[in-house]
């Protein structure tokens, strides 16, 4: 049996946010919906046909907003994979949108066991200029309402924007969040093209903080956070000991995972799979899925990459016994040229805490 | 009979914008020597940047066939290239004529390359006819054109011709001028033979082509000819005339104006100024006035994408099979990796050849400052020129460093002379002379340095006279100045292609400027970055880049592990077109925008 992941795509929204470049529809009817609900059925039978000696250890409904579908095809969907997979559930996460009915009893009973809110921020004007449909009391009231079923909760928050409040009343919104949660995604806001936020700065609507400050926000958050014991595990995730996110974990430690729903992407037995977010809906378009065989150097470089995020690093040794090479021979001239910015302990290589924000640049040159 | 009766040499001398090429084109046209279908504006700029530009800088030579009084008479006109860098072209061209145009613009008046440009007429005993142009505008001022012509430039201007070249109009009188005013070609055909060139140009199948002048003898294909400068000999394999295209003929005579091909394979053999003789029956002396033309501005030329070297020499070496005055030596620098040091006769020119590298030969250069040629006295007493800042010796060894000089004439309104003087006092210009020429122009006389006139000061010229001022210099002398060095350090190490050689007094000024633009240009990188100016080891302008502080994509999942790849494979892709300077790199556009700084 070989560990794997299984994520699901939701990708309905109600409304896009500004900032926001995932793949995602806001056409919302029943006919869309049902069609979208069969297509990943039939994948999730595909991988089990594909793949018998899964086990899955962890499932993640994301989006989108999977809170816009009903708990009764969550729930089809989830007996899907249950069904056809050898599964642990030793993790079941659900995205939710405060801004969205959720019915969280229904959740609990088939068996979600961790549940991630987007909260995004618990300053009203951010949220608007973020173009999120809640405001700050609706997602705290989530927050605390989901602590009546669930134990595990983690919560998304996104700094870094043109319109942060300051860092004292940052602060103080994660004290309030931290009675409630257990894990903290804390995100800085990145402005991708095509989307509404990239027009505006454009525009000179917004102007985006100086990276010194969003350097220096982020800091401080991070000590609040450590302070509160929430510790770092990885760039933009934080967790109480013992609530670091497993599926998510598995993304940048390199296991293979199936991805379900447009968009979404699966990484097996070092194929990884891209499904057309276009060719999804269309009903007679079959071919899909794009597959790219990774080369050795690719897959070095994403275990480096992916490795690299994490506050622990990755280990040399699993590193040269996966790939047959000397890490520290092969990237010699990298290593040396950022032994400024990187440690290396007990076997493990990784970045320094101080250093983690101008990771691109270090792994450019891990690069070939 | 004399054929040469019937014919007459003329060129057309002008300053920039006064409708040289206009006229000349008028000319051809109502010759019929060009068909009015096969009009281009301004034919006989044959390159794109000539004509983008307006300015003229290979000669092209044509024949035109006009009839007068019943007799049929040829007028070769002689283009002549219309900018300072150009002034000996110009001589030579004017030397292979008997009499010369001078446009001017009638509303615009006397601007100081006519003046140069009459004097250089005048030098070579030149019968000039006042030509006053653009009559039809609404700002035309004749009366005060003719008076400044008389004034300024001390020529009769009473029968001076009015003419529109853009509309057509007196045309003909010219024509009917040219041919009773100017006088025949003199010389003897019996004579050893004494021709002129004055020009070359490399012609893939002929080899080299020299637009002629012949002033003694003849030339026919078949002929053993002789360049009296080198004694180089050739046998001539075709000779002709510009009809306006190249026609082989049997001969050119005394008096004629064509080209010869002698299967000459290099362009620096046929030097403009030079003359043709034959080989078995030589002339005694030359024709006066050759002289060889030697670079004034110097830069490093590199290519923008190191693997394009081999491509750039290739591209060189065409340019410079028709460009005798192009020098170029292989170069290395830290900074810039390998180029070349390439000499020019001036801005003009090193801009055109780097346009034409770049549009010709779709090439992305990196250009260094250009360099005047400095003149370096050791201690032990030996001199040495220094065409790169890089090769000036260690400030242990120099006695002494002389810079060029030139003589700049600016022509002025009255209102701008306290500007122009205090810019060329800034300049380091000294003060030679004033002379009011009439109501509306000031003629200034100054002595100023090269390299500050190479640095900006055409631009500033124009920026604080808008636009009314003119400027002509002449290499004067060489002259001993307080001139150092100045060295760019990014984190600690020198950056080669950023030295420059300036006066003491602005040393501090434009090194600040300098630092300035530098850290505005290099993108922040991991690290703080001190950039520095130093003479020798002292430290004069400091900046800082500050280090980068965030490239961190926030989100990284599993459907984002290849977008994120890419991402990276981009910047990637971006970095190989950085210079790596030891340990910090810099995108070849941050380098141009620091070598085109400004003063103003």
């Amino acid at each position: 049996m070989i560990d794997r992941s299984i994520y699901i795509h939701v990708p309905f929204c109600k409304k896009k946010c500004h900032y926001c470049d995932f793949f995602s529809i806001t056409t919302l009817d029943d006919t869309t919906i049902l069609h979208y609900v069969e297509k990943c059925k039939k994948e999730i039978i595909q991988f089990a046909k594909k793949y018998p000696d899964t086990l899955i250890k962890t499932i993640y409904f994301g989006g989108g907003t999977p809170s816009l579908l009903s708990s009764k095809y969550i729930g089809e969907i989830l007996n899907i994979i249950k069904a056809e997979f050898h599964t642990s559930s030793e993790e079941t996460t659900i995205e939710v949108n405060p801004a969205t009915s959720i019915d969280w009893e229904k959740y609990a009973q088939m068996g979600f066991n961790r549940i991630s809110i987007g909260v995004q921020s618990l300053d009203d004007n951010v949220l608007k200029k973020l173009g999120r449909l809640h405001n700050s009391e609706v997602a705290l009231n989530a927050v605390k309402e989901a602590g009546n079923y669930f134990d595990n909760i983690s919560c998304d928050l996104i700094i870094g924007t043109p319109f942060d409040p300051s860092i004292t009343v940052l602060g103080n919104h994660i004290d309030l969040l931290a009675r409630y949660v257990k894990h903290f995604s804390i995100y800085i806001l990145t402005v991708a093209e095509d989307t509404k936020m990239f027009d505006y700065i454009l525009l000179n609507k917004y102007t985006m903080l100086e990276d010194n400050l969003i350097s220096d926000v982020y800091y401080s958050i991070s000590s609040k956070l450590k302070s509160l014991e929430f510790n770092k595990y990885e760039v933009s995730n934080f967790a109480k000991a013992g609530c670091q996110s497993k599926h998510n974990l598995g993304y940048w430690n390199k296991r293979d995972y199936f991805g379900v729903g447009p968009s979404a992407s699966s990484y097996v037995n070092g194929v990884r799979f891209l499904v057309s977010p276009t060719g999804y809906f269309n009903v007679t378009e079959t071919s899909y899925k794009v597959e790219s065989v990774l080369t050795q150097a690719d897959d070095m470089f994403e275990h480096i990459m992916l490795g690299f995020r994490l506050t622990e690093g990755f280990s040399i040794g699993d590193f040269n016994k996966k790939f047959n090479v000397d890490f520290r021979k092969t990237y010699e001239k990298a290593i040396t040229k950022n032994s400024e910015f990187l440690s290396i302990f007990n076997d493990r290589i990784f970045i320094k805490d101080k250093y983690i924000l101008i990771m691109n640049s270090i792994i450019l040159d891990f690069m070939s | 009979m004399d054929r040469r009766k019937n014919i007459r040499n003329f060129c057309i001398i002008a300053h920039v914008d006064h409708g040289k090429s206009t006229l000349a084109d008028r000319l051809l046209e109502f010759t019929n020597t060009v068909q009015n279908r096969d009009m281009k504006e301004q034919l006989l700029d044959n390159m794109d940047i000539e004509r983008e530009r307006g300015i003229t800088v290979k000669l092209t030579p044509a024949r035109l066939h006009y009839k007068h009084n019943g007799e049929e008479y040829i007028l070769n006109l002689i283009d002549t290239p219309g900018h300072v860098d150009f002034t000996y072209e110009v001589s030579r061209s004017l030397a292979a004529c008997e009499g010369a145009l001078l446009v001017v613009d009638a509303a615009q008046g006397v601007e100081a390359q006519t003046l140069t440009n009459v004097y250089l007429a005048l030098d070579n005993d030149l019968e000039i006819i006042p030509v006053i142009n653009k009559i039809d505008l609404g700002a035309a001022n004749i009366s005060a054109v003719k008076n400044e012509i008389e004034d300024i430039i001390g020529l009769d201007a009473s029968d001076a011709i009015l003419v529109s070249a853009k509309e057509g109009i007196n045309i003909d009188v010219l024509l009917e001028a040219i041919i009773e005013r100017l006088p025949e070609p003199k010389g003897d055909t019996k004579a050893p033979l004494k021709a002129l060139i004055f020009d070359s140009i490399y012609d893939n199948f002929k080899g080299v082509i020299c637009n002629i002048r012949v002033f003694d003898g003849f030339i026919k294909p078949g002929m053993e000819i002789k360049m009296m400068s080198n004694g180089k000999a050739f046998e001539c394999t075709e000779v002709g005339i510009f009809d306006p295209n190249m026609r082989p003929v049997s001969m050119l005579e005394a008096g004629d104006v064509g080209y010869l091909a002698a299967s000459i394979k290099n362009v620096q053999d046929t030097a403009v100024g030079d003359t043709i003789t034959t080989v078995c029956n030589p002339a005694e002396s030359p024709l006066k006035g050759y002289k060889e033309i030697t670079p004034m501005v110097y830069a490093g030329v590199y290519p923008a994408d190191g693997s394009r070297y081999d491509d750039l020499r290739e591209a060189i070496k065409k340019l410079k099979l028709n460009d005798a005055a192009l020098a170029y030596e292989p170069e290395s620098s830290s900074a810039l990796g390998f180029g070349f040091r390439m000499g020019f006769l001036g801005l003009l020119h090193m801009e055109i050849i780097e346009e034409r590298l770049e549009r010709e030969f779709d090439l992305d250069l990196v250009t260094t400052a250009p360099s005047v040629i400095y003149k370096v006295i050791k201690t032990d007493g030996s001199e040495l020129i220094v065409d790169s800042p890089t090769k000036l010796p260690e400030p242990s060894q120099i006695d002494s460093i002389l810079e060029p000089i030139v003589d700049a004439s600016i022509y002025s309104p009255p209102t701008y002379v306290g500007p122009v003087m205090e810019l060329c006092q800034d300049k380091r210009g000294a003060f030679v002379n004033m002379t009011y020429l009439d109501m509306s122009r000031v003629k200034l006389d100054y002595k100023i340095p090269l390299s500050e006139i190479i640095y900006d000061f055409f631009d500033s010229l124009k920026s604080r006279t808008r636009g009314y001022a003119s400027l002509d210099y002449v290499f004067s002398e060489y002259k001993e100045d307080n001139l150092v060095k100045v060295d760019f350090l990014l984190n600690g190490d020198v950056c080669d292609a950023l030295s420059l050689i300036v006066h003491r007094d602005k040393a501090y000024t434009r090194a600040r400027k300098i630092t300035e633009k530098l850290k505005e240009a290099i993108p922040r990188q991991m690290f703080e970055i001190p950039v520095q100016a130093a003479i020798g080891s002292k430290i004069i302008a400091r900046e800082t880049v500050r280090a980068m502080r965030k490239d961190v994509l926030a989100k990284c999942y599993g459907g984002d592990i290849s977008r994120k790849k890419k991402l990276l494979e981009k910047q990637k892709a971006g970095k190989k077109r950085m210079r790596q300077f030891g340990s910090v790199s810099i995108p070849s556009e941050a380098f141009m925008s620091i070598l085109k700084i400004n003063d103003d």
